[in-house]
């Protein structure tokens, strides 16, 4: 893998480190070996959040408008 | 919909880690700007419905925190810590926000917030800027990906693939 990539073996190792970290692999144990898996669902879910954030605002910025309806009609 | 004549932008960019969000709304920028910084009338619209937002104490000044809660409708509370690091009075002020226990004990690393206030025409718009330590950890990743992998994540999952058999 790290001919493949040119890169060092340790560069590797620390790259799927942070993913296996991130959730973005999966690893598995066979023996000696590590298998390791690419977890498509984890990057969906980083999209998800991303749009559950966005969501999240755009409701909280619908109930000020209302509240700032009902502030300047009391006044 | 009643508001579709004011602006509502959301960007990610994942180069500088961040979140741009700006809005307009129909009101004056003094009457916005307390909105934002007065815990009477934050709690009456921070939380997205139907959750609900109560802050326990808010001390608005450089140095000063909000205590507060957004709860949900079966009545779990997940409380957040703000510390107010910059203020300028109707036009900007900055925090560092985090996820807290109930006493109020940080869970860092949280959060950088600025928001940006300017008034045209009776239009008050809001530019809001979040740094957020689990997207830059995720962009990380991602620019790990660019310098070091140069296939994309299905090469990767093929390459794996093919190196477990």
């Amino acid at each position: 893998m790290a001919e493949k990539f040119d890169m060092t073996r340790q560069a590797v190792s620390k790259h799927i480190k942070v993913l296996h970290e991130c959730e973005l692999i999966k690893s598995e144990q066979s023996g000696r070996e590590i298998y390791y898996h690419f977890n498509a669902k984890k990057m969906q879910e980083f999209d998800q959040w991303l749009a559950q954030f966005r969501q999240n605002w755009e409701t909280q910025f619908n109930q000020l408008d209302q509240l700032l309806i009902t502030i300047k009609e009391q006044k | 919909m009643m508001n579709n004549d004011l602006l509502f932008d959301f960007n990610v960019d994942k180069a500088a880690k961040t979140v741009y969000i700006t809005r307009e709304f129909n009101a004056a920028q003094s009457l916005v700007w307390d909105a934002f910084t007065k815990p009477e009338l934050l709690d009456q619209w921070g939380a997205p419905a139907p959750m609900r937002a109560k802050t326990r104490y808010m001390d608005f000044k450089v140095g000063g925190r909000r205590f507060y809660a957004m709860i949900s409708p079966d009545g779990q509370e997940r409380w957040s810590v703000q510390e107010f690091t910059s203020i300028t009075p109707k036009t900007n002020f900055k925090m560092y926000n985090a996820f807290s226990d109930k006493d109020g004990n940080r869970e860092l690393p949280g959060s950088e917030w600025d928001y940006n206030f300017s008034e045209q025409n009776g239009i008050t718009r809001v530019d809001i800027t979040t740094f957020n330590e689990s997207l830059e950890r995720l962009e990380k990743l991602s620019e790990g990906f660019k310098i070091g992998f140069t296939m994309t994540l299905k090469n990767l999952e093929e390459l794996l693939a093919s190196l477990s058999q």
